[in-house]
């Protein structure tokens, strides 16, 4: 049965070493690169993708193949361009990527070598989180046998086709995941964003054409190519293609990472595959895509989980990945602690980011201590516009915003009894 | 209207505009002034106070920054609607928040932009029961005070430092609440002190400790005028409070330097307050100078060089920073009054460039570029001295071309320049062979581009011109240059490429080579290059061209007049003047002690400023009378017969001329203190003591207009002039010299400002520490620099920014300056270096 295919983690044994060159390849492993580079034109590979309905899974679920269409062909301009893999996985509750770096190394390099021929990209960058050691020593090393294995370097298969992979090692800053920020840190300057449009596929690294992907995306571009597009579709159970790694943190029997069909409904991910809440805990509401994505309720529960459903419901597929918050946890305790690791990880550039996430979190510190004010809701509410979508200058403070405004929305009565008690009822 | 692409409203009108443009000035055009902290015209567009948002109602209401957007077709704009007055006054509120507030004592106080923008836009009353931000002052700089407390993190300094001064001392650091702005390691700044960051700093976070007063804003007198420490024609506003000087400052709307500074103009100042400066007019009596009144010491002085005249020959020269005005009137009291032909200014650099040089292929001794074409330039070509020493402005404009513009700037000097960094490209020519590499230039250009030869063959000379270059084989110019084929190949084809291409050519004394030679390369090479084509001749002081077009040069009467064009000047003065050419200073130095037998020197100091090997103090001692009127007792005061205190720098009135050609305004800013005149005055006075009339005030005016006018088009190639062949470069012996001008000093005056000397001590060689070590000296060690004309002492600095086989001594100071070593010409030098 086609629902229970996982291709991305299938290879994956979690606590054990990743499958080196020699077991990837003797389960497939590069046979898509073969197909792509022998078979089929770079456009060919941009179609099929464009055709198999990925969207990226590093939060926007922008179309990729669309995104890859951006890049000025080479035909029309000989300029370099470039591939950047956002491997800054820093989004609170997320932790699907290192999965799939620490877990099958190979596989990601193969999507990252078919990306960049579908780009005619000769130099690809896959940027890690500062914290994740073993999966940059094992990219490092999986690179390293792909390159002796002639995957990576000069005329790859025989095709004339010469790529570069650098392993780039972030510093260690939340703001790197940002797509532009990223490409100016691998630049070497400072981790800040930068105005788009211009956008990345028209002017990126270097001031030149750069796709900015996803780990878990790329991951998916040689199953794509193995197996074709109605394939990809075919593994989903909504509108939205493919599979993909759902997460569970919180009071669950078993948090984890879960690869299902893409659309598999909350409850099921929930209940089957994260074992369902601890004994005599309550479920009140949860965050449906990483730290960044407004509160679901309960009665969210029977929804599918992909991008349209979600965003139907008022939050973001985001990561994918869910917080769950239960009875047994203050959720004003739990929204400053987010916002603490926001106003921390805010690059300092505008204003209201800079500024205005301290205050936030300064409030949140006081109404969660017993000292609060009734007129620092107010602040709170204050600060949801302010450092909304469209009033700062890139995403951070908008993202900061989603959980505080629904938790605000949803659980304010929680917030006027801290004030009003001068204490946390959860103590 | 098929001219203007975009359309867009705004606040409910319809606007057409050009396409690519910023927001924020569609809308000033609009008489839209919206508030801003960070933006900065001169920077990369940065969007990070967001206090200029206005609403986009075509795009779900987001706020842009109108100072980071560009325009698209189709914008619906909103400049002051309820959401945007609500997020300006919410942002504001977070600044102010955490921004240490002691406005009542901050130097800033009603000076400051977050201020005036609390008042203009208003802030939400609740007050944030939290802690600012820690507030540690760094003080340890002698001169920039920075207060992190104070700072609203909107990165102009940071940007200004990295984009414009090209020095990048400033950085942010941190994240979030912690960015702060930072200096390497947290050490104490040491940079070029330009100022810049201050200037634009829009709170009290960074300040100039020796402008630290608690003198508020409105109690000062502020006066705009133009900067007279080099010759880039600065627009700076200088403050005083009851003649005391408290700040100089610049706005980013003046011109040319739209709101740059550099260390001299910003703190050079101080000098009129040096207790040392003369007070009253100095006559000597029983060989002595005494102070007497003013009505004493006109009068002896007038009656010295009256009857000096009548013996024999009067030198009058003048400094370079003269006004126009003065130097007219200089040139008139010698010329009329005196009837003396021997008028120059000194030192000299930039005039034999301009007259001798540029004038014998354009129609006017005077750059056919200036700062507009620099910022319109495609490539940028510098040589002689360099400007990010002797002419900041330009510097800044050279980084500004290279970091935001990407226009390729090509240096070329034999020692190492502040804009090699910055550079697309750095020729290392052999010393001395700058107009040798440029013909060579000239020669690869034309067989690049044959046809190119139509913009020039029609001139006069032309065909002698090609004769001469024939000698410059590849082989001919190598053993002259050092450079190989490719390099200047290499040269001539971004020429080629090039259509607004700007030569820059840097004079002053101690640069090596004829530089009315160089010039004279430079600008065949310009009119070979075509008439988009511009060479900026930069002068050694303030007024070099201005003081060509008054006539203060002895073959040169005003308004480029040759000298047998007299009558048409007196139809036009009424007076009469004399027709002969005079003596420059160095020939009335070569003509020996017993030459002149008078002397009269304005603002000219021979005995430390002109080259050794003449040995100047034996012709001031020589000349029978002398009167001398300047600051400073200098070691030519120190001899002379009448010594007249006069007003420097923004002490004066009158009208300066940059090396761009522009004529600006001096205005009195300053003082002068009691019992100091103008230069003027004293002039005048002198000539009618001498029984002649010279005009003041508005007739004076109208005189220069009629004679000069500066009404002048823009030259065109007037002829050419053959070129003498390439000369083989000699071999390195001992060290090369570089006594081109510094940054911290360019003369007498500077040297006698106690914050610049704090800076930058004159007393100093700088040298590479490799080679310091060689010669087994250590930092601060004294050294022994040698020619054959002399020797001086000075402390090693080590400094890896100097090349290995160069040292770097300031020209300035009689004991100390390299003008000791020197052989009048300033041929390239070879000088030897050993511990002392």
């Amino acid at each position: 049965m086609t629902a229970t295919e996982t291709p991305l983690t299938r290879d994956i044994r979690p606590g054990e070493a990743p499958p080196g060159l020699r077991e990837y390849e003797s389960k497939g492993g590069y046979s898509a690169l073969r197909k792509a580079l022998r078979q089929m034109s770079p456009d060919e590979v941009i179609d099929e993708v464009r055709a198999s309905n990925l969207r990226g899974r590093g939060g926007a679920g922008f179309p990729t193949g669309m995104k890859w269409g951006f890049v000025p062909k080479k035909d029309e301009t000989s300029t370099r361009r470039y591939l950047a893999v956002n491997g800054d996985e820093m989004e609170p509750g997320t932790f699907k990527d290192r999965l799939l770096m620490e877990g099958n190394p190979h596989q990601l390099l193969e999507g990252v070598i078919l990306a960049s021929y579908a780009i005619q990209a000769d130099l690809a960058y896959i940027f890690i989180r500062w914290a994740y050691h073993p999966a940059f020593n094992r990219l490092r090393a999986a690179a390293g046998e792909a390159r002796e294995a002639g995957y990576i370097g000069k005329d790859i298969l025989g095709t004339g086709f010469n790529l570069r992979v650098h392993i780039h090692g972030s510093a260690g800053r939340y703001m790197c995941g940002e797509e532009t920020a990223l490409l100016s840190s691998i630049e070497g300057s400072p981790a800040r964003p930068r105005a788009k449009p211009p956008f990345p596929p028209v002017v990126g690294l270097y001031g030149k054409p750069t796709i900015v992907q996803n780990i878990e995306t790329i991951c998916n571009v040689p199953h794509i190519v193995n197996k074709g597009a109605s394939w990809f579709r075919s593994l989903a159970r909504s509108d939205d293609a493919g599979t993909k790694l759902y997460g569970v943190s919180g009071r669950v029997n078993r948090p984890g990472i879960f690869e299902l069909p893409m659309g598999t409904p909350i409850r099921e991910i929930i209940e089957d595959h994260a074992g369902g809440m601890w004994d005599g805990v309550r479920l009140r509401g949860f965050l449906p895509g990483g730290g960044s994505t407004r509160f679901l309720l309960e009665e969210h529960l029977d929804l599918p989980m992909d991008f349209g459903h979600i965003e139907g419901a008022g939050s973001r597929l985001g990561t994918g990945t869910m917080i769950i918050l239960d009875d047994r946890t203050c959720p004003v305790g739990l929204l400053h602690n987010l916002e603490h690791f926001y106003a921390r990880e805010s690059c300092g550039w505008c204003t209201p980011c800079r500024d205005g996430l301290p205050w936030v979190e300064k409030t949140l510190d006081a109404i969660e201590k017993g000292e609060g004010r009734i007129e620092d809701l107010d602040v709170l509410d204050r600060h949801c516009t302010l450092l909304g979508p469209g009033r700062t200058f890139c995403a951070l403070a908008p993202g900061a915003m989603d959980p505080l405004a629904s938790g605000l929305e949803f659980f304010r009565a929680d917030f006027v009894t801290h004030i009003n008690d001068g204490k946390c009822p959860w103590g | 209207m098929e001219t203007l692409p975009v359309s867009l409203t705004v606040d409910g009108r319809p606007v057409r505009t050009a396409r690519h443009r910023l927001l924020i000035h569609v809308l000033s055009e609009l008489g839209i002034r919206l508030p801003t902290l960070c933006h900065d015209d001169r920077l990369t567009p940065y969007g990070g106070c967001r206090m200029c948002v206005v609403e986009r109602a075509d795009a779900s209401g987001a706020l842009v920054p109108a100072c980071s957007t560009r325009i698209q077709d189709g914008m619906v704009i909103l400049t002051d609607s309820p959401a945007v007055v609500e997020a300006r006054q919410q942002q504001l509120q977070l600044l102010v928040l955490n921004h240490r507030m002691e406005c009542p004592v901050c130097e800033r106080n009603a000076d400051c932009r977050l201020q005036d923008l609390v008042h203009e836009i208003g802030i939400p009353d609740d007050i944030l029961p939290f802690d600012f931000k820690p507030a540690s002052r760094d003080e340890a700089s002698p001169v920039i005070i920075r207060d992190p407390g104070k700072c609203i993190v909107c990165g102009r300094c940071v940007r200004l430092c990295e984009e414009v001064q090209g020095v990048a001392a400033l950085a942010f650091l941190g994240r979030g609440m912690g960015t702060h702005v930072a200096t390497f390691l947290d050490r104490p700044l040491d940079c070029e002190f330009c100022g810049q960051c201050v200037n634009a700093c829009p709170v009290g976070a960074l300040v100039a400790q020796p402008y630290a007063s608690p003198i508020p804003v409105w109690q000062r007198a502020r006066v705009k005028t133009t900067c007279s420490f080099c010759c880039c024609g600065c627009e700076v506003s200088v403050e005083n409070h009851q003649g005391r000087l408290q700040r100089v400052t610049s706005a980013v709307g003046g011109s040319p330097n739209r709101g740059k500074l550099c260390v001299k103009g910003w703190l050079g100042l101080d000098v009129v307050a040096n207790p040392e400066r003369l007070r009253a007019p100095l006559v000597r009596k029983d060989g002595t100078l005494v102070e007497v009144s003013w009505e004493e010491g006109l009068a002896s002085a007038a009656d010295g060089l009256r009857r000096a005249a009548g013996r024999g020959p009067v030198m009058v020269a003048g400094g370079g920073r003269l006004s126009c005005e003065d130097g007219y009137l200089l040139q008139a009291l010698a010329r009329e009054v005196l009837k003396s032909p021997h008028v120059d200014m000194a030192p000299v650099g930039g005039a034999p460039a301009l007259v001798d040089g540029v004038w014998e292929v354009f129609d006017r001794p005077r750059s056919t570029a200036g700062f507009d074409e620099i910022r319109l330039a495609d490539l940028v070509l510098v040589f002689g001295s360099d400007p990010s020493r002797g002419h900041p402005l330009v510097k800044t404009e050279l980084v500004q071309a290279a970091v935001q513009r990407g226009v390729p700037v090509i240096a070329v000097s034999p020692v190492a320049g502040g804009l090699d960094r910055h550079a697309a490209d750095v020729l290392r020519p052999a010393p001395g062979s700058v107009s040798d590499l440029l013909v060579a230039v000239a020669v690869r250009l034309l067989a690049l581009d044959g046809p190119r030869s139509r913009r020039i063959e029609h001139l006069p000379g032309y065909d002698a011109w090609r004769r001469s270059i024939e000698a410059f084989s590849p082989e001919s110019v190598a053993r002259a240059t050092g450079l190989t084929a490719e390099r200047i190949d290499g040269l001539a084809s971004r020429l080629a490429a090039a259509r607004r291409p700007v030569m820059i050519m840097g004079t002053g004394s101690g640069v090596p080579g004829n530089e009315a030679a160089v010039a004279r390369v430079a600008a065949t090479l310009t009119a070979l290059c075509g008439s988009d084509a511009g060479l900026l001749v930069l002068g050694g002081r303030s007024n070099v061209q201005g003081l060509v077009d008054v006539g203060l040069h002895p073959r040169l009467l005003p308004g480029h007049r040759l000298i047998n064009q007299a009558v048409e000047l007196e139809d036009l003065t009424g007076r009469a003047t004399i027709s002969e050419a005079g003596w420059s200073v160095s020939d009335w130095v070569k003509a020996g002690p017993d030459a002149a037998s008078g002397l009269l020197l304005v603002g000219v100091d021979p005995i430390d400023l002109l080259p050794r090997g003449e040995d100047p103090r034996r012709v001031v001692e020589g000349a029978g009378f002398s009167v001398v009127v300047d600051a400073f007792r200098t070691s030519t005061a120190e001899r002379a017969d009448v010594v007249l205190p006069a007003a420097i720098l923004s002490e004066r009135e009158g009208t300066t001329v940059g090396a761009d050609g522009i004529r600006r305004p001096l205005r009195r800013a300053l003082g002068p203190p009691a019992g100091v005149r103008s230069d003027t005055v004293i002039l005048v006075e002198l000539a009618r003591r001498m029984g002649s009339s010279l005009p003041t005030g508005e007739a004076l005016f109208r005189e220069l207009d009629r004679v000069v006018g500066w009404r002048w088009r823009r030259s065109q190639p007037r002829r050419l002039t053959p070129v003498s062949p390439p000369r083989a470069a000699a071999g390195a012996s001992g060290f090369l010299l570089d006594a081109a001008p510094q940054l911290f000093h360019s003369g007498s005056v500077t040297m006698r400002s106690a914050l610049l000397q704090e800076l930058s001590p004159t007393v100093a060689v700088r040298i590479n520490p490799a080679d310091a070590r060689a010669l087994g000296v250590a930092r601060g060690e004294v050294v022994a620099v040698s020619s054959d004309k002399g020797e001086v002492l000075l402390r090693a600095r080590l400094d890896r920014t100097v090349l290995q086989g160069t040292v770097i001594v300031p020209w300035v100071g009689s004991r100390y300056g390299a003008s000791t070593l020197f052989e009048e010409g300033g041929e390239v030098l070879w000088v030897k270096v050993r511990k002392a």
